[in-house]
């Protein structure tokens, strides 16, 4: 897996977000922040500079794997709006590059989540979570890769810690490492199989 | 050209042996025989085959880009509607192509003619690029012939050449053939030398036992995944087999590249005569349900003098192929092929040479020609049983 170590620039319209609206007795609403811009994230309330770029290079990393990725650059901005996709970069570099056929969305910013809950500050990055954000073609909500939708015109501070949950990883693996391989048997099964003239 | 009857090395079983070459003989007929060669002009070989193949390819591509951009064709020529994507992307792309071998029909005085296109998974590939080299080496060496003698075949330097065009430099490529075929696998063994020596890694799998990861990735029979995979496997085959519906998203970058499904079908040889009708170095040739209107007409009198030869579309190694003309009638063995889509092109029989039918393979490595290989037959067709006949340039 090659890793970017950089941030997506961002397009979302709205600021950043901070509101620490704290809900004490449902324990898996958290706090969360919209983050669009890395810079600003470390004056959000409870946050540091080291946690901060520790959580902008988790996004990052999980925007590459779990990023909805899509059969051609039509289909993906159907799904994510005109101008917002582009080439799959870990195809590109782990030797599909040239085939111009895998697309993902640009992330728009992420979902940096608080986990201590109850305005507490977050001691380190361990206890935050980062969900990589995606425009959507049809409306201003942003969503993530496992279908958590926010509106940032309207966004309250607080998700429900699911919100975080990982999606399934959309990248593929380098080639020569050792794949799952969960079947076989499926070439080779022409009559008219073997090659020649 | 002349076939000139020479004397065999004395070793070259032995020589045949220790390179691995174990189908010199097969079924008991020699495959491998150098009891003649071929020997050709300085000319012959650059204005009568050089330049032609070269000009065939370029030829080619124009016609894979028609193709691509036309439906009617891609359903013309049976390629899957689910993969028509697949490989228009390809050639949009700009994926580049490896190699090729032009079947050509040449006497040595009229000009060669393309009797078709091994675009895809040509094989011999070995006993062209470096046996022939190396019988030509001892021959001189041995003063059989005569200092100055040389050959068309660059072959081998083209396709390393080629191999480091492609990729960069450390690149994992997989070779694929089917399993327990050693005449593929000796094409597959040649090329990934041909890999090494670029500077690639070069690793082996069958066809048979290629996997898919939960990755939606190829893996090979060792569960590691390929991002490049050289197939000995037809497109045809590929595209119409279970995990064709991998192929797109696979992160994988095939060899030949998805668009040579367009030359690899005989339906290429009516679009390249609507295309370049007239050319010198085309036959006429039509789809079987289109013998008729002015173009037909055109070349009808030529179809009523010499006959025609009617082929299914996709076919290899001469299976399924009628020969139909007033004083030949010649069927060659079915294979089960002959349910697909047909195409019939004029008639040009081989030139019977003193110790047969030759045809000759002209490579094309990228997109340029670089050596020639000579198959002879003792029928017109050639078949899987021809030999291979070296060749030489006049010193």
């Amino acid at each position: 897996m090659k890793r970017s170590p950089h941030m997506r620039k961002v397009t979302l319209g709205v600021a950043a977000i901070s509101v620490f609206a704290v809900t004490a007795c449902r324990e898996e609403i958290v706090p969360v922040n919209l983050i669009d811009n890395p810079a600003e994230c470390a004056s959000q309330p409870g946050m540091t500079a080291a946690i901060c770029e520790e959580a902008a290079l988790e996004a990052a990393q999980t925007h590459l794997e779990t990023a909805p990725r899509y059969d051609g650059l039509a289909l993906c901005e159907e799904q994510h709006g005109v101008g917002n996709c582009e080439e799959d970069p870990v195809a590109a570099q782990s030797g599909g590059g040239g085939m111009g056929s895998i697309f993902l969305p640009m992330m728009m910013g992420y979902l940096l989540g608080n986990m201590m809950g109850g305005g507490r500050a977050a001691a380190s990055a361990a206890d935050t979570r980062t969900a990589p954000l995606y425009p959507t073609a049809n409306s201003s909500n942003v969503r993530t890769a496992a279908g958590a939708s926010v509106n940032p015109g309207t966004f309250a501070g607080q998700m429900p810690a699911n919100s975080f949950n990982r999606a399934p990883t959309t990248a593929g693996r380098p080639p020569m490492t050792q794949g799952n391989v969960r079947a076989t048997g499926g070439f080779g099964t022409s009559n008219t199989g073997t090659a020649g003239g | 050209m002349k076939s000139i009857d020479l004397p065999e090395r004395p070793d070259w079983r032995t020589k045949a042996e220790e390179a691995g070459f174990h189908f010199h003989t097969i079924g008991g007929e020699p495959y491998w025989d150098e009891s003649s060669a071929y020997e050709f002009t300085l000319q012959q070989i650059e204005e009568d085959l050089e330049a032609p193949t070269t000009e065939l390819h370029a030829m080619c591509r124009e016609a894979v880009a028609h193709v691509t951009a036309s439906e009617e064709l891609m359903e013309k020529m049976d390629i899957p509607r689910q993969h028509w994507d697949l490989v228009a992307n390809s050639w949009r792309a700009g994926e580049p192509e490896l190699y090729g071998r032009f079947d050509l029909r040449y006497d040595g005085t009229s000009p060669a003619v393309m009797l078709e296109y091994n675009a895809d998974t040509p094989t011999s590939y070995y006993e062209a690029a470096t046996f022939q080299w190396e019988w030509l080496e001892d021959m001189v060496a041995a003063g059989a012939l005569p200092q100055g003698s040389d050959q068309f075949n660059s072959i081998f330097d083209k396709t390393v050449d080629r191999f480091a065009e492609i990729f960069a430099k450390d690149t994992d490529v997989h070779f694929a053939s089917v399993a327990d075929h050693p005449e593929d696998l000796g094409t597959v063994e040649t090329l990934a030398w041909a890999a090494r020596h670029a500077g690639l890694g070069a690793h082996y799998t069958t066809m048979q036992s290629i996997g898919i990861t939960d990755t939606l990735q190829f893996a090979d029979g060792e569960g590691r995944v390929m991002g490049a995979l050289f197939k000995l496997y037809p497109w045809e085959d590929l595209l119409r087999e279970e995990f064709s519906q991998y192929l797109a998203g696979a992160q994988c970058r095939y060899l030949e590249p998805a668009w040579k499904a367009v030359l690899s079908n005989k339906a290429i040889l009516p679009i390249l005569w609507e295309m370049f009708e007239g050319h010198p170095n085309l036959l006429p040739a039509f789809f079987d349900s289109e013998m008729s209107g002015p173009r037909f007409d055109r070349a009808a009198d030529a179809f009523a003098r010499e006959g025609m030869v009617r082929k299914p579309i996709f076919s290899r190694e001469g299976a399924d192929i009628t020969i139909e003309s007033a004083d030949h009638h010649e069927v060659s063995p079915i294979k089960g092929y002959g349910a697909h889509r047909k195409i019939v092109q004029l008639y040009r029989p081989l030139p019977r040479f003193a110790r047969g039918y030759a045809v000759i393979g002209s490579w094309v490595v990228g997109q340029e020609a670089c050596g020639i290989g000579i198959r002879e037959d003792n029928s017109l067709i050639t078949q899987d049983s021809s030999r291979f006949k070296p060749h030489y340039i006049k010193a």
